[in-house]
């Protein structure tokens, strides 16, 4: 088996050089709880690695106005320890919370979550509901790239191979809003969405109805996916029962789940409609209104 | 019984600390001087003709040592019906057949070498069920048995008919009947030590095996009989055992790797270390027996059961393992769980295209007992009688010969069941049940109750049912007892530890045991069957009188008292009778004096023609092997118990959540109750898992599941509230009373959930695992309206 050089440069600029200079067989690695199994699954083949977990400034939370930045670098245990991460954006604590186990939070971080792009990456839905972008550092300078075009495929993102990514760049929702992530497993931890998904709901003032509302679940697709149909379906409606239940039914053909040896296309299908109802209640009571909360796993 | 110092005490472990600090050796850390590597190619198909194999490109890579194919090898079948061999040659049979094996000098490159080899295909049509496997038409698996008579049927010629009394007879008497089939699937044992081996030849070709069998010597036989096969029929095999990361019974079969180390090391004359990953854990690991059954029951206008009647298929994939035999252990269930005065039970194993099953906790039981409790229940609903109290009406009793003619001594059943069901708060719940007050939301709570029957006092499954030990006393006091038995993490070492003590009548830190290793202990049959702990310590038991017979013989000359005037207590020979009754003045030693055993056996040492105290037996129990109608008492000690299970089932996922577990198990007695609290927890774990979430699936006979991401062991996280309820019965048979408690944990879990499941919605799931999909599917066949049920007030 052949060796695999590792690097851990300090700075962006030297970790840029290494990848040019390595090749295409290099590969970026940070918290490692994806490169690692992909590779022991012989999924990815690098000839070398590029930690870029000694690189500054890449790790920690900056609120900043109305806007929250969050490093690539930031661990899932450092989102689950900030407080105020909570009780602001309550749908992404859900999904970190129920994610792998306490050991891999320790390691793995957001960027890492995000760049995988998996179909069934927990972040993932809740970022997209809350309308991330993500920052993109490469040979040809900085950009910000919203996540609505971030995921092209399994696994596929609009990263150039060289891009790092430094932070997330996530609009904070306000105080009329709230959210919630509910995943699908079958057990309470170490364990893939069969589904997951995220709601981040924003009342209108006199919190009768439903000013905004945005959708988005995993497993559904090759990508995660926004649910148009079903955020339709919610905006400038009554915040009651029977409006997320419509908009359960409008869930719609944006969705292609499928048969695998892990779940039913079938079952996928049901499950989208009952987890609708459930993440929108839940966010809807952490606003205040009568309804039932549900954990983010079921 | 006199005061007890050391049994039933909580005791941890005496190799916690070792465990958890790391310093326990598993065969994983353990390295032998110019050790090489081995690693096994397996087939690409799940059936199909080997063309050819060319193994050259791997045997010119650099750091290869050796490369095998089944061509290299002498004959040398292994298994149960010897219809396997350690590398297949013409044919391959399952998707884990073994094809070829490299040794090289690190895994890496054993595995590169692996890569390297080329095989040639003829892919022939395969069978994935035992149904399809017995259709007509269907491909033979076998074509020719071990002493090469054609074969002409996938079916085994293995006799499992078991009649008692006249099925058709309490058929007829029956006002109430239920039937139903019921399906259980391939589950992994999943140790967290995977499977691995050592073998080693020293200069004059003597065999040392560094092994985590639950079988030493039984294993010993077998490699024996291949180095006979090998020309080395004049070689001794020597089994050392290291720490085991479980056995399950994984360990009860000597498998395939375990030769293909052998020869490896015999082409390499250098040590050779075959050691699974998880992934290879999951495919060329044996599984439990799936089956599928068909089960009817029916009782009198009393609700007295009049007959049971099961019919089973056992998928045995493509070989046959001692797994093959569970169906003589599913009868002890099928005959003996309640009182049934009729029982017909026939069994055939079928060869099929699929990994192939072996022994699992409980020993099919569990399969079982999943059939005939889900059956009971129907029963009891057919019945109109109320679950719990049907259990009662038929339960075992102390004193009943049953049909298969066990003879129950002690029986705990009723008060088990009894328990459970107050525990549980049954009438509490089935009042609120009836007013509807079950249900939240979308959320309905049910209750389920199961109860089992298992061998508690080991199995003459093998000729000899025995144990031997040897106690050894040093000049310090202390006591080594050597033993046959293997620790797979069970806890016998620390129990024998505290029976020895108390039999022989020594400080607990005083005693070690001594294991593990064929060379040095006697023999024992194995670690199965719940055996341990019970055989082990009626064997301590008897070769502690033996040993203190020896010491008071001693010390009476040295003491000038008779040796019946004499006791051992904590290390201290104590003269425990006055002397005076006899007229004789005593020497040395008033009645109540003492003086330390140390002195009495160093002055026996060290006087001419000096002695050193030493004791052996060889303890068989009174077991008897099955006749040729599968009668006969089995085991001279019967273990029950029964699970009652709270679920909260979720009408709108199907999902099934464990809010109460109550296990209640006869022991006889409570050796340590902590380590027997921790065996009830890990059996009911493991009974949960087989009931909600664990599977290897197979596709076209190859595992599409095999690692522990998607194969869905239970986790901390899932926390099943485990209640264990321990029942003391006081076998006569036992070592202080005690029964085997080793595997019924995991039995009675599956239908006492899925009775629970039923309680709750009104589904009968009769196929595991009870995954929330089949739950759901199941409710909407009832054509349930879920909108409605599920609409939250607002």
């Amino acid at each position: 088996m052949k060796d695999i050089s590792y690097h851990k440069p300090i700075t962006l600029e030297e970790a840029l050089t290494l990848k040019r200079e390595l090749g295409p067989g290099a590969h970026y690695i940070s918290g490692g709880t994806d490169v690692m199994v992909l590779r022991r699954q012989r999924k990815l083949d690098p000839t070398a690695l590029i930690s870029l977990l000694h690189v500054g400034g890449l790790a920690g939370l900056r609120w900043e106005g109305e806007v929250l930045r969050l490093g690539a670098a930031t661990t899932l245990c450092d989102i689950l320890a900030d407080r105020g991460l909570h009780e602001r954006l309550p749908a992404l604590t859900d999904a970190v919370r129920v994610m792998g186990s306490t050991q891999m939070r320790n390691v793995a971080t957001m960027g890492g979550n995000v760049m995988s792009a998996a179909p069934s990456g927990d972040t993932l839905c809740p970022l997209l509901c809350l309308g991330a972008s993500c920052r993109l550092v490469g040979e040809e300078g900085e950009r910000l790239v919203p996540l609505d075009e971030f995921f092209v495929g399994p696994r596929q993102n609009a990263a150039r191979p060289e891009e790092i990514l430094t932070e997330l760049v996530v609009p904070l929702p306000g105080p009329r809003s709230s959210g919630a992530f509910i995943k699908l497993t079958r057990r309470a931890a170490l364990d893939l969405a069969l589904l997951n998904m995220a709601v981040q709901l924003w009342l209108s003032p006199d919190g009768a109805r439903l000013e905004k509302a945005r959708v988005a679940a995993g497993v559904v697709a090759p990508t995660p996916l926004r649910l148009c149909g079903a955020e339709e379906a919610l905006t400038g409606q009554p915040a009651t029962t029977a409006t997320l239940e419509r908009a359960a039914q409008a869930i719609g053909g944006e969705c292609s789940p499928r048969d695998s040896h892990r779940c039913s296309a079938w079952y996928r299908e049901e499950m989208l409609r009952v987890l609708l109802v459930r993440a929108a209640s839940t966010a809807l009571a952490r606003l205040g209104l009568d309804f039932a909360l549900s954990g983010p796993e079921i | 019984m006199s005061e007890l110092n050391y049994v039933g005490r909580r005791l941890p472990k005496v190799d916690a600390r070792d465990k958890v600090t790391g310093r326990a050796v598993y065969i994983n850390d353990l390295k032998r001087p110019g050790m090489l590597h081995g690693k096994i190619l397996y087939s690409a198909h799940p059936h199909a003709i080997v063309k050819s194999i060319d193994v050259s490109r791997a045997r010119a890579l650099p750091g290869v040592r050796a490369v095998l194919t089944g061509q290299d090898i002498p004959e040398m079948p292994i298994g149960f019906l010897q219809d396997n061999r350690p590398l297949k040659k013409d044919r391959v049979r399952t998707c884990r057949d073994e094809i070829a094996a490299v040794a090289a000098v690190d895994q890496e490159t054993a595995a590169e070498a692996l890569e390297l080899i080329r095989v040639e295909y003829e892919p022939l049509p395969a069978v994935f069920t035992p149904e399809e496997a017995l259709a007509e038409g269907a491909p033979l698996i076998h074509e020719y048995d071990a002493k090469g008579k054609p074969i002409t049927s996938n079916k085994l010629k293995l006799p499992w008919k078991l009649i008692c009394g006249d099925v058709e007879e309490g058929r007829g008497r029956s006002r109430h009947v239920a039937q139903g089939t019921y399906r259980t699937t391939w589950i992994n044992h999943c140790c967290l030590g995977t499977s691995g081996v050592i073998a080693e030849f020293d200069l004059d070709r003597n065999l040392t095996m560094y092994s985590i069998t639950q079988i030493p010597y039984l294993a010993q036989n077998d490699y024996l009989a291949a180095l006979k096969a090998m020309g080395l029929g004049r070689s001794r095999v020597r089994v050392v055992c290291q720490t085991i990361g479980g056995g399950f019974g994984s360990k009860l079969d000597t498998h395939c790797y375990e030769f293909i180390a052998i020869l490896l090391a015999q082409a390499t004359g250098k040590p050779v270390k075959i050691q699974f990953n998880r992934e290879e854990e999951f495919l060329a690991q044996a599984t439990r027996q799936p089956v599928v059954m068909e089960v009817s029951q029916g009782c009198d206008h009393n609700g007295r059961l009049a007959f049971r009647d099961v019919h089973m298929l056992l998928d045995n994939g493509g070989y046959t393992s001692w797994g093959a035999t569970t169906p003589s252990v599913m009868m002890v269930p099928i005959s003996s769980l309640y009182r049934v005065p009729n029982v017909r039970y026939v069994a055939d194993c079928v060869y099929t295209n699929n990994l192939y099953a072996q022994a699992m906790r409980g020993y099919g039981n569990p399969q079982a007992t999943f059939g005939i409790e889900s059956n009971l229940d129907q029963l009891a609903l057919e019945a109109g009688i109320d679950p719990v109290e049907f259990r009662l009406i038929n339960a075992n009793q102390g004193g009943d010969v049953t049909p298969q003619r066990f003879v129950v001594k002690t029986c705990g059943l009723p008060e088990c069941i009894e328990k459970v069901r107050d525990g549980l708060g049954w009438p509490e719940h089935r009042k609120a049940r009836e007013e509807g007050r079950n249900r939240d939301g979308h959320k309905v709570r049910g209750q389920g109750v199961a109860s089992l029957i298992h061998v508690g006092g080991g199995a003459r499954v093998y000729r000899s049912d025995g144990h031997g030990m040897i106690m050894k006393l040093d000049d310090f006091g202390q006591l080594k007892v050597f033993t046959g038995a293997v620790e797979i993490g069970q806890g016998n070492e620390t129990v024998l530890r505290q029976v020895a003590a108390e039999a022989v009548g020594l400080c607990i830190e005083d005693v070690q045991v001594v294991s593990h290793d064929t060379d040095i202990c006697p023999w024992d049959v194995g670690t199965h069957a719940s055996r341990a702990a019970f055989i082990s310590g009626n064997a301590a038991i008897q070769c502690a009188a033996e040993l203190r017979r020896k010491i008071f013989e001693l010390a009476a000359a040295q003491l000038e008292v008779g040796p019946d005037d004499l006791d051992l207590r904590q290390g201290m020979v104590v003269v425990a009778r006055g002397a005076e009754a006899e007229g004789q003045r005593l020497a040395v030693t008033e009645k109540g004096e003492s003086i330390p055993l140390s002195k009495v056996l160093r002055r026996g040492h060290f006087s001419p023609q000096g002695r050193m105290i030493i004791a052996e037996t060889f303890y068989d129990p009174p077991n008897e092997m099955l006749d040729k109608e599968f009668k006969g008492n089995l085991s001279c000690s019967w273990a029950f118990g029964a699970s009652g299970v709270e679920v909260e089932v979720d009408l709108q996922t199907g999902q099934v959540r464990i809010l109460k577990y109550l296990a209640a198990h006869d022991v006889g007695r409570a050796l340590n109750p902590m380590l027997l609290e921790g065996q009830i927890y890990g059996g009911s774990m493991m009974g949960v898992g087989m009931a909600l979430s664990e599977e290897v699936k197979l596709e076209r006979g190859r595992p599409v599941n095999g690692n522990f991401l998607d194969y869905k062991l239970l986790t901390a996280k899932d926390r099943v509230p485990i209640t264990p309820i321990i029942v003391e019965t006081d076998d006569p048979a036992g070592p202080y009373g005690a029964k085997g408690v080793g595997e019924p944990g995991c039995v009675p879990s599956a239908p006492a959930i899925a009775n629970a499941i039923f309680d709750a919605v009104g589904v009968r799931i009769s196929e595991l695992p009870i995954t929330p999909e089949r739950v759901l599917r199941a409710l909407r066949e009832k054509k349930e309206d879920y909108c409605r049920i599920a609409r939250p007030a607002c």
